[in-house]
């Protein structure tokens, strides 16, 4: 291939999707940061420049807390998830068998039919009309009331959103890990313990913790769940972003509330992957020439 | 020995356990409105008592149609426009990368990791309030296929990984030009990974509710109007309408199975 | 220099003055080669010498920077690969995995549009000629590597292509397999009558099987010429220490005594011509390790005295490692007696000085 051709066929294949997104997927972000700048008043927008946006963030304590409230959130739920998802993603790869397929394709289905889908189903389990409380209800007990629009509902919710995910990268990450390392390291006089710790752990981290940003990022952000299942307690952040863009019109401020989201994320985002040595997790590269 | 063999064997039902606890907390709900979708009595459905009236009253209402209509619409076409944007994109990573590919993945893989309530809220910045255009399917289909655009790279990518580059060459060499050779050799070794793509890129836009919402205004989609029914309380249709997505969900995955089986004989053999 | 004599009419395939610039990086530099019509010729170079580079541009997968190529007389440089009537074997094979061998082989005759009675004889043609009867409904992953190589030897010779490029097509075969299929692509190529054109960084293997070699070094040509003479009269350093197993020792030359000073031992040997260089010039020896000549220590001769740290036996042949007094170790190699020398024998080691390579030392 002459340089020319090259040239061309890098165009083609890489500058495409690239302008593709730069145009519908960054532009949009600095339209977002234009927006929080300005002002809403009486669901129309004013453009004049201003920081109030912010500085109400930073007074009304309510938006601290709500946040406050979505990353705990966050952070629980994707522990939560990532602590499950070793066994099952382990448990799959090394005894999986032929069925390996089976399950792991059996993870996207709840994954694939959509948040508000599964909220329903899930409300059909967890409301006060539902399995849970019907069953108890047909055994003359109580009904939980801590599963009713209530915190613990909404992260039973979140979990059952995102642990799919979380499992599927997981399981991912261990599908390509080559077990004879792990047989290698035996051979050398490690136990399980520290076959685990020193071979398993570090070769997997990268996957795990991509799969730990996959479910910590939206539930930082979630606005579903939390509306439909928390209780009066449970207005979370990315909710409260909703209500902006949604019935109060106040887009500016939500557009603030969205860049301060995004900019947590990337610092998270940056905090992790600069974390990691990636050699140091047996990554070897992208791309073959 | 025999301690560390019992020990091992401990793990292993252990760790059995929890998948199988996990996979029965994932797939209840679903079984469960399947059966309440089915039944008059839709908060306890149990024993099951049959009665198809929630599939009726789902088929005659035309807010439905409409708003199922207008999703199909949206996730059709995402597919097809991520799913070329993200092959393209993976041809490039892979074969054109050279010492930039790291960043170019990382770069296609961004959307990945902004939230979809961002992506609609910014999108929606863009469109409406900066540059007052108003709410349409074409901005819906684009916002979505940003989002969707990430997952065919990475479907995409993680086939064509192990796809020899020099096949092509070796194709060419025989006398095949190259749109011969990407027809004769590459679509035939690479197509479990584009039709993947598809299906999941259909299957999350069809049932996405964030970036629509944001995006279209009045126009009812699926998830929307069904979002809008759960404000006044869950109705045996939402059963019904779930019900029958998970089906097609599931049949999709089936789909997805066959492909994928049939892909890993061709190899093994 | 050591240009083969082609007769007065043009060449088959001409090479001239090809260029490939890689940004910074100069892949191949002026490099010009002729082909014969009957000729099977290796190209023999290290890795990154860009010897897989030229067989990329001679097939149109890579475009030269500078220069042309001709086949048969006419100009295809601007030609891409599909259009040039070429086969190539590659060192993976790439057999078509989604293909059984039957369509494997048939794909290079439905690219270039035979008539289907044209397809038929030759598929006949390839499964006798390359024993492939009985694995023509196989798929590639059912053959073992010798068969598979077999198959993609045959992709590219069914349709009786102008010239056959094969890109190290041995490399992935066990040692036994190898010296089989060097024999048979021989034999191909004799029987067919076309151009082969061998890139390889394994010298045996250029010289078992080409009729001339050319070494590529730093994207240069070192030394293009007839086998025998590459190997006997190495026209340059690199070529000397790269074809054929050799060792090297630095020296002084002596014009006055037209001697040759080896420097680390007490040995000397008269040599006549040192290019171009008067008085005293370092120089490099380079001996072939099959031309030592190995004599008991006490026969009083000249050499360099040494002993034997370790016999490996190689069929025919044995293998001395030698410690010299300077702690060095050389390999002599000698056709097998009835009994080796043992282990810890003194010996002198000397040559025949018209048996050896002598160059002005450079770099």
């Amino acid at each position: 291939m002459s340089e020319a051709e090259n040239r061309l066929n890098r165009r083609l294949f890489l500058h495409i999707p690239t302008v593709f997104l730069v145009i519908f997927f960054v532009l949009p972000l600095i339209a977002l940061v234009v927006l929080s700048f300005w002002q809403t008043e009486n669901y129309k927008i004013v453009r004049e420049w201003t920081a109030m946006n912010y500085v109400t963030l930073a007074t009304e304590p309510a938006y601290f807390i709500f946040f406050i409230r979505s990353l705990f959130m966050a952070i629980f739920v994707s522990v939560f998830s990532v602590v499950v998802s070793w066994p099952i993603a382990f448990f799959i790869v090394r005894y999986g068998g032929r069925y390996k397929l089976i399950l792991s394709l059996l993870l996207a289905v709840p994954f694939l039919s959509g948040e508000v889908l599964r909220l329903i189903a899930l409300q059909g389990m967890l409301g006060p009309t539902g399995l849970v409380n019907g069953v108890l209800l047909k055994l003359g007990a109580a009904p939980l009331r801590f599963i009713m629009y209530s915190n613990s509902a909404t992260f039973i919710a979140l979990v059952y959103l995102y642990l799919p995910m979380v499992v599927t990268t997981v399981y991912l990450s261990l599908l390509n890990f080559d077990f004879r390392l792990a047989s290698a390291a035996s051979a050398c006089g490690a136990n399980r313990f520290r076959i685990f710790s020193e071979i398993v752990w570090p070769l997997n981290l990268s996957g795990t913790i991509v799969g730990f940003l996959l479910c910590f990022i939206p539930t930082l952000s979630a606005a579903l769940a939390p509306r439909f299942l928390g209780g009066p307690n449970g207005v979370l952040y990315g909710m409260s972003i909703a209500q902006q863009f949604g019935e109060s019109g106040t887009w500016a401020l939500g557009a603030a509330m969205g860049v301060v989201l995004f900019l947590f994320s990337m610092l998270v985002l940056g905090v992790f992957s600069l974390g990691i040595d990636l050699r140091r997790t047996g990554f070897t590269g992208m791309g073959r020439q | 020995m025999y301690a560390q063999a019992s020990n091992e064997r401990l793990t292993k039902w252990l760790m059995g356990a929890i998948l199988v606890v996990a996979y029965a907390f994932l797939y209840m709900p679903i079984v469960h409105i399947l059966f309440a979708s089915l039944s008059s009595r839709p908060n306890f459905p149990y024993p099951p008592e049959f009665d198809y009236g929630s599939y009726i009253r789902l088929y005659t209402n035309t807010v439905y149609q409409d708003a199922f209509l207008n999703s199909l619409i949206i996730a059709t076409c995402t597919s097809i426009l991520s799913t070329v944007l993200g092959f393209l994109a993976t041809v490039g990573v892979l074969r054109f990368g050279g010492r930039n590919a790291l960043l170019y993945a990382a770069f296609f893989a961004g959307p990945l990791f902004v939230s979809e309530i961002l992506l609609g809220i910014s999108s929606m910045s863009l469109y409406y309030l900066v540059f007052e255009l108003q709410g349409n399917m074409v901005t819906a289909i684009i916002a979505n296929s940003v989002h969707c655009f990430s997952f065919c790279f990475l479907i995409m990518a993680a086939l064509l990984y192990r796809y020899d580059w020099r096949m092509n060459e070796a194709a060419v060499v025989c006398g095949a030009s190259p749109a011969r050779a990407f027809y004769e050799v590459m679509l035939p070794l690479t197509w479990s990974g584009i039709l993947g793509s598809l299906i999941v890129a259909f299957v999350l836009s069809l049932n996405g509710l964030d970036i629509s919402f944001y995006l279209l205004g009045a126009t009812p989609t699926m998830p929307s109007v069904a979002w809008g029914a759960l404000r006044y309380g869950v109705k045996p249709e939402l059963y019904a309408l779930s019900s029958i997505i998970n089906i097609l969900v599931f049949a999709a995955i089936a789909v997805l199975y066959l492909v994928a089986r049939s892909d890993r004989k061709q190899q093994v053999e | 220099m050591y240009q083969s004599q082609n007769g007065t009419d043009a060449p088959y395939i001409r090479i001239a003055n090809i260029s490939r610039q890689y940004g910074q990086v100069r892949a191949l530099h002026d490099l010009s080669i002729d082909i014969d019509k009957h000729e099977f010729i290796a190209i023999l170079g290290p890795s990154g010498s860009g010897k897989s580079t030229l067989l990329r541009l001679i097939a149109g997968l890579d475009r030269p920077t500078a220069g042309r190529i001709f086949f048969d007389g006419a100009d295809v440089t601007d030609l891409p690969p599909h259009k040039r009537g070429i086969g190539m074997v590659f060192q993976e094979f790439l057999l078509f995995p989604h293909r059984t061998v039957r369509e494997n082989l048939a794909f290079p005759l439905r690219m270039t549009k035979q008539p289907p009675k044209m397809i038929l004889e030759r598929l006949d043609w390839a499964e006798s000629i390359l024993s492939l009867n009985g694995l023509m409904d196989r798929y590639p992953n059912q053959l073992s590597g010798g068969q598979q190589q077999r198959v993609a030897l045959g992709r590219g010779l069914v349709t009786h292509p102008t010239l056959l490029l094969l890109d190290e097509p041995l490399a992935n075969l066990d040692r036994e397999l190898r010296n089989e299929m060097e024999v048979e692509i021989r034999r191909y190529q004799k029987q067919l009558g076309i151009p082969f054109v061998y890139v390889t960084h394994n010298q045996e293997e250029a010289l078992s099987m080409s009729d001339r070699v050319a070494v590529i070094n730093g994207g240069k040509l070192e030394a293009l010429g007839e086998r025998q003479l590459i190997y006997d009269h190495p026209p340059t350093p690199f070529v000397a220490r790269f074809v054929g197993k050799s060792t090297r020792f630095d020296g002084a030359f002596d014009a006055a005594s037209k001697r040759v000073d080896l420097q680390r031992y007490n040995y000397s040997f008269p040599y006549e011509e040192v290019a171009e260089r008067k008085g005293n010039a370092r120089v490099e020896v380079f001996v072939k390790n099959e031309r030592f000549e190995l004599l008991p220590s006490r026969s009083g001769g000249a050499g360099i005295p040494c002993t034997v740290a370790d016999v490996v036996l190689r069929g025919p042949f044995v293998e001395y490692i030698l410690e010299t007094e300077a702690d060095e170790r050389i390999i002599a190699v000698q056709p097998k007696r009835e009994e080796p020398l043992a282990l810890g024998t003194k010996l002198s080691l000397s040559w025949n000085p018209s048996q050896c390579h002598v160059f002005p030392a450079g770099r």
